[in-house]
């Protein structure tokens, strides 16, 4: 056991190291993006290469010219950048052997039993290298999202959309990083997602429940939204309709998105007056700025009183071939 | 009288009572702002009273005492009668909301008091605009209402109707065989409707009238 918790502190301490390293607590705490691991990858000089990988979920390649590592196309984003930072682990840990891998995220799961201690140590380094104690802190703070948040579904769901990685893994590094027991991790890894986007789209039944749903307000204004094409976004602003202001929804067509739902929250007390919640419900590979503007339609000065933006990178799963992040047109 | 545009055979029109149109801006003010103008048209004054007097103390009488979520019927009507409005030169109105929101000392006020109509409303309401009194009128609103840039005769009554707007009935008219029809005065500035102003079709009441109050002079008890 002593071995597994040295393997494991040692891939922590790894990736404590590398967010040091390379900035990134600094770069990413306004919680407004998960870690681009492969990103980081490149910036590290390790060749990334995607393939249909049957059984294999990626591998790591050491090479002192050339260290690489293959990642499956097979799998969902999730799963691939997961997978990146297990192999990530493999290189900044200066493995030397070769390592073919059918499973990661075996740390946060408890499951270590039947690993070696150089995959226990890439797999602690995956995990805390992607959901750090301070990353999901800066996203929490960002929402206001306190500990008795963190217990509901709904909101541990969106919470793993802003991170990057799978509802699952979510609950357990909620734990791991004491927002949470290990037996209410549990409940919650027990609660599929479904519940939590049937909650965010209730009167919209879709063809699959498997497509992710965002709901982005205010706190999500000029995130970085890491996603798949068949993702719904549901927007919901504060709208200043009781002072003719409007947000105008023509802005979502130009980023490729369509425009599936629009309406507005009925206000059940005695109030005139109010701001109301207006709801956009839109769905498309997106690729760039949305930037949407609250204005009075018929105002010739077309003044606007305030603006929401989101940088949409909707592309889904990588493809075969190099990572979007290393292709020259990539942005 | 009709008019050439809207072909409108006009009964009842108040809109020379006032100056321009109020703009509120995006505070949550209307009821203020419909309220004001109909308060100094009962006290006869030639001068707008202050709807942030009134905007003020009505939200003093709301739970978070901000303004920011709407007033109440009640919440103005409580302030009209206690409180009072001075003229609006005493305290202009505010186009963002200030901060600290602390209202000057003022030299004189108008009370006034929300008067209630019958249960026959568009009836009731025209009654009273045939008195020359207008009429606060809570509606919601609807996409045609938001986006009225004064093109067509009137706002139809069709379509959902979604937030809580106040605003003022200043006018009666015929148009074609559908009726009586109201002129209202919005608070949205100039730039809306037909300088600020537009006609309603009276089906617009059926399912969006929330409220509908004159407003009357009020002597409050000496202390």
């Amino acid at each position: 056991m002593t071995t597994r918790r040295n393997a494991i502190l040692k891939g922590v301490e790894r990736a404590a190291e590398l967010h040091y390293e390379l900035g990134l607590r600094e770069r990413l705490k306004g919680g407004d993006r998960a870690l681009d691991v492969l990103r980081v990858a490149q910036e590290l000089g390790l060749f990334v290469l995607f393939k249909p990988l049957d059984g294999l979920l990626g591998a790591y390649v050491p090479s002192a010219a050339s260290p690489g590592m293959l990642v499956t196309t097979r799998r969902t984003l999730h799963i691939q950048r997961f997978t990146a930072a297990h192999e990530l682990g493999h290189h900044v840990l200066g493995h030397r052997a070769t390592s073919l891998d059918t499973d990661v995220g075996f740390v946060a799961r408890g499951e270590v039993a039947g690993h070696d201690s150089q995959e226990i140590e890439a797999d602690a380094f995956a995990s805390e290298f992607l959901l750090p104690k301070w990353l999901m802190a800066a996203h929490a703070r960002r929402h206001h999202w306190g500990k008795k948040d963190l217990v509901r579904p709904d909101v541990t769901y969106q919470l793993s959309l802003r991170l990057g990685v799978s509802y699952a893994a979510t609950c357990w590094a909620l734990a791991e990083n004491q927002f949470i027991d290990r037996a209410t991790a549990q409940a919650l890894a027990e609660t599929p997602p479904r519940s939590a986007k049937q909650q965010a789209l209730p009167d919209i039944v879709p063809a699959s429940w498997y497509p992710d749903v965002w709901v982005l307000s205010e706190r999500d204004r000029g995130v970085h939204v890491l996603g798949n094409p068949d993702d719904w976004l549901v927007l919901a602003l504060e709208e200043h309709v009781a002072g003719g202001y409007t947000w105008d929804a023509n802005a979502v067509a130009s980023v490729g998105l369509s425009l599936e739902r629009d309406d507005r929250a009925e206000r059940s007390d005695d109030t005139i007056g109010s701001p109301i919640t207006r709801r956009l419900i839109v769905q498309g590979a997106a690729h760039g700025k949305l930037r949407l503007e609250e204005k009075r339609s018929w105002d010739p000065s077309q003044a606007v009183l305030n603006t929401f933006e989101l940088d949409l990178a909707l592309d889904g799963a990588e493809l075969e071939g190099l990572p979007r992040v290393a292709r020259p047109m990539a942005a | 009288m009709t008019d050439a545009f809207t072909a409108i055979a006009i009964e009842v029109d108040l809109r020379g009572e006032w100056r321009q149109v109020r703009d509120q801006g995006s505070r949550s003010a209307c009821l203020a702002c419909a309220t004001s103008d109909a308060h100094a048209q009962c006290q006869s004054l030639a001068t707008p009273l202050s709807a942030e007097f009134l905007f003020y103390h009505s939200a003093q009488r709301m739970p978070d005492r901000t303004g920011a979520s709407g007033l109440t019927i009640d919440a103005v009507d409580a302030a009209l009668q206690s409180q009072g409005q001075p003229s609006e030169h005493e305290w202009p109105y505010y186009a963002a909301q200030p901060s600290p929101w602390t209202p000057p000392p003022v030299t004189r006020r108008w009370f006034g008091r929300f008067g209630l109509l019958g249960a026959n409303a568009v009836a009731d309401i025209e009654t009273s605009l045939r008195r020359k009194r207008p009429v606060v009128l809570g509606v919601k609103l609807t996409a045609a209402f938001v986006d009225y840039q004064g093109r067509t005769a009137l706002i139809s009554g069709s379509g959902p109707g979604f937030a809580a707007h106040a605003i003022l009935a200043v006018g009666l008219g015929a148009h074609g065989t559908d009726g009586p029809v109201v002129l209202i005065r919005n608070s949205w500035g100039p730039t809306w409707g037909v300088a600020g102003h537009a006609w309603i079709d009276p089906s617009y009441f059926i399912d969006k009238l929330i409220d509908y109050r004159t407003v009357a002079s009020f002597s409050p008890a000496l202390p």
